[in-house]
């Protein structure tokens, strides 16, 4: 499974090396790493306690009922949750052995690195090469000759460029809602990162395009680290090697709904023999 | 022939394009009826009204310059796409759209009229450059009031069409039988009210409206409309005198104390208004801006900011004479601080220039002015970047933050193109708010008697900055000022009725560049 075209890029950022990431970082194969991971709007917490490894080349599903916390954990691997200025973080996350959190650690390279496709497709209101450009323009690259490569390259990889090549130029919002989020992959893909995260990824997408994109997914798998948020276990079931999954606790007194981690293994073995008694009954559509 | 092979015709496919074919007929009568009665409505109106307020002299140089040419051109094109239509020339099946050719031959009516009137010596009195917008405007009116699925009946349309024709024909009979056109009298009361009714009728008829809810609804709206109609009718018809006999004199005038005086104009007002609308542009939309991104893209949400933003509401209700007093204060009388400052760039001025000073303590100055009337607007400015930017869908910012932009990438490419439509119809609002305030500039002390004019600001740069530190009057002020000395000298109420149309016309113009340019950012970020 382990890539040998991505070169050894994101193994470190640029930071020193806490103390606390060197003691976190062990294998090779392990890009994120969480230990004891709580996240918090504010007062409330939103998952609590969770330890995961996300293993490089493979596809990681996160599945489990609405408000179980598995977008929050998600958007946490690429330091989304910044974004609402109430979200806090408990507990460590290590991506390839350096803590995500350390206050040296730049959000904005974070990003670079680990990129994500969002729940609805979201092009930019621009040109389809402009907004697949868009990540590699704000990284510096002003070449019009490198561009057009980059470009090429991130949709053909996206299964998008025999469809797109001749409208380039076209507004990207006038595309199938498929081929936008095959476009956001494609934008995702051309500021070279080193994982993919996917919130729920097809939920706005009918079966053809979903099948479409599971598809790209598989296909994605060789040279990226890819964490898929899914509400459907058919897909995690058809697209991932391990699965976790989540579930809300539901506190007596304050009626809050924590999200915890119930149990994290290889596809086939949650999907055939579950450890835990929730994932039994979520997986067999008892409860959730 | 046809009779005789009937067994061998399809009756229901038959049926059906003689459905089809009716309902295409009867959508394209229905629409040239309907506008040309529209047309005829608002000439009506626009006859009544003149009837009503104007003079003898004003009554004359309308009807027979301006009225007869339009009802004959309706009439004219109704005839055109009556003919034209048999002939299979104009329909819904053929290339050209029968509104289109109504509107050919209105405007190639209008353009010949135009042609004439220059053959005959120019145009001087410009009533005919007013004909083609006037024609186009109401046209364009009717048929997009007419888009959404209309539903046609018939019997009511030609109910409109009769009154409407009848209303545009009496006007040409009577244009023909009496050249002089002394004043109305009821003949042309009940026309004008034939006429509306006509239009009224059009309108339900174009708008689907039928039950007496939605009547009332549409009076609503039509209300507004009116009172702008009158308003239009009403200040047109005082400036009729000035805008028909020295328009070009007119624009290029200066403030004089008599009316009568030939070069009495507005060259002073309009060069004021410029620069207060230039110091706006320079002062309030840029701080504006900055101020509404802050506010919603950086700002953390707490108490203060909150405070902030409910003062911000305020300010823009604040009556504009209360910015008029502050200006006063802070640019005219001067503060200390603002004493210091004169003096340093006084000096300043006078190395460079080897002239004494350049800004008098006191003194009220353009510059006072402009930035006073940009303080006024700028909570205005704020409010709509703020709901502009503030209207950015969330993904787009995930979606360009997910690649790894910064937050500013994320506003410069994204939150700001995309918030521009709205920010630019705020803006441009604002702006057009500024140039018609006069209670403010009256407190700052613009002039409005006498002001002479600098030579040339062109002719050198001492002499551009040099005017931003003279007295200086605007555009509402010099209508202020005429119209309160139209009491002793009545030849100043013509002359402030053809300022207000020239202020009308400089904020019209103003408003339609925002439309265009709001167009234009709107089709780009589609």
């Amino acid at each position: 499974m382990t890539s040998t075209d991505v070169p050894a890029k994101g193994v470190t950022l640029s930071i020193d090396e806490s103390p606390a990431a060197t003691a976190a970082s062990q294998a090779q194969d392990v890009v994120f790493r969480a230990r004891d991971l709580s996240v918090f709007y504010g007062d409330f917490r939103a998952v609590r306690n969770v330890d995961i490894d996300i293993r490089q080349g493979e596809i990681t599903a996160l599945i489990g009922p609405s408000g179980c916390g598995k977008s929050t954990v998600l958007r946490s691997f690429n330091r989304m949750n910044d974004l609402i200025p109430t979200a806090r973080l408990e507990g460590l996350l290590t991506y390839r052995g350096v803590d995500l959190y350390h206050p040296k650690v730049d959000p904005v390279e974070v990003r670079r690195r680990i990129g994500m496709v969002f729940q609805k497709p979201n092009p930019f209101p621009k040109s389809i090469f402009d907004n697949v450009a868009y990540g590699p323009r704000i990284a510096g690259i002003k070449k019009k000759g490198e561009l057009n490569e980059i470009v090429e390259a991130s949709l053909t990889r996206a299964a998008l460029w025999e469809e797109v090549k001749d409208r380039l130029s076209a507004s990207a919002t006038g595309m199938s809602g498929g081929q936008q989020q095959r476009m956001c992959i494609a934008r995702a893909i051309a500021s070279n990162p080193d994982v993919l995260l996917m919130d729920e990824p097809c939920s706005a997408l009918d079966p053809i395009a979903t099948a479409r994109i599971e598809e790209l997914m598989i296909e994605l798998k060789k040279d990226y680290t890819i964490v898929i948020v899914t509400h459907n276990m058919q897909q995690a079931a058809r697209v991932s090697d391990r699965t976790a999954f989540f579930t809300a606790e539901v506190d007596a007194k304050t009626e809050q709904r924590t999200g915890v981690l119930v149990e994290f293994d290889l596809t086939t073995t949650v999907f055939s023999t579950p450890a835990d008694e929730r994932t039994e009954n979520y997986i067999t559509g008892r409860f959730g | 022939m046809a009779f005789a092979s009937i067994g061998d015709i399809d009756v229901a496919a038959r049926v059906e394009e003689t459905i089809k074919r009716r309902g295409a007929d009867k959508k394209v009568v229905a629409s040239i009826w309907t506008s040309l009665a529209g047309a005829g409505g608002v000439l009506a109106i626009v006859a009544m009204f003149v009837t009503w307020y104007s003079d003898d002299r004003t009554a004359t140089a309308w009807f027979s310059g301006f009225l007869p040419p339009i009802a004959l051109l309706l009439v004219v094109s109704a005839a055109a796409v009556l003919v034209a239509k048999p002939l299979r020339i104009v329909g819904a099946d053929r290339r050209v759209d029968s509104d289109l050719f109504a509107f050919v031959v209105i405007g190639g009516g209008a353009l010949l009229m135009m042609l004439r009137q220059l053959s005959r010596g120019g145009l001087s009195d410009m009533v005919y450059l007013l004909i083609i917008p006037l024609v186009a405007w109401t046209f364009s009116v009717v048929r997009a009031l007419g888009r959404p699925n209309r539903s046609t009946r018939l019997e009511l349309e030609q109910v409109a069409l009769g009154l409407a024709a009848i209303g545009a024909g009496l006007i040409v009979v009577k244009r023909l039988l009496d050249p002089e056109y002394a004043t109305g009298g009821w003949a042309w009361g009940l026309l004008a009210g034939l006429a509306v009714v006509a239009a009224a009728l059009a309108a339900c008829q174009y708008l689907g409206i039928l039950s007496i809810f939605q009547v009332t609804l549409f009076v609503a709206l039509a209300l507004s409309v009116i009172i702008l109609v009158i308003l239009l009718v009403q200040v047109i018809g005082d400036g009729w005198p000035v805008l028909s006999e020295r328009l070009g004199d007119f624009w290029s005038g200066t403030l004089r104390s008599r009316s009568g005086d030939e070069r009495l104009g507005i060259s002073q007002g309009i060069l004021g208004s410029f620069w207060i609308a230039g110091f706006v542009v320079m002062i309030a939309f840029p701080i504006g801006i900055a101020a509404a991104v802050y506010l919603e893209e950086y700002a953390p949400r707490n108490r203060f900011t909150t405070m902030l933003d409910i003062i911000v509401r305020n300010l823009a209700g604040v009556p504009s004479v209360v910015y008029g007093l502050l200006g006063l204060f802070l640019f005219v009388k001067g503060t200390v601080v603002t004493h210091w400052i004169i003096d340093r760039v006084n000096s300043v001025w006078a190395s460079i220039f080897d002239e004494e000073q350049l800004i008098e303590v006191g003194q009220s100055t353009l510059f006072a002015g402009g930035v006073t009337l940009a303080i006024l607007v700028l909570p205005i400015v704020i409010i709509t970047a703020a709901e502009a930017v503030r209207a950015v869908p969330q993904s787009l910012r995930e979606g360009a933050y997910g690649v790894g932009a910064t937050k500013w990438e994320v506003i410069r490419s994204q939150v700001l193109p995309f918030a521009a439509p709205g920010i630019l119809t705020g803006t441009l609002l604002a702006l057009a708010r500024a140039v018609g305030e006069a209670a403010p500039l009256i407190l700052v002390g613009a002039i409005t008697g006498r002001l002479a004019p600098r030579d040339s600001m062109f002719s050198g740069v001492d002499q551009f900055f040099g005017q931003f530190a003279d007295r200086f009057t605007a555009m509402p002020i010099v209508i202020v000022g005429w119209v309160r000395n139209s009491g002793v000298d009545s030849g100043f109420g013509p002359a402030a009725g053809a300022a207000i149309v020239m202020l009308l016309v400089f904020v019209i113009m103003m408003n339609s560049v925002a439309v265009l340019l709001r167009n234009y950012f709107e089709k780009k970020r589609a």
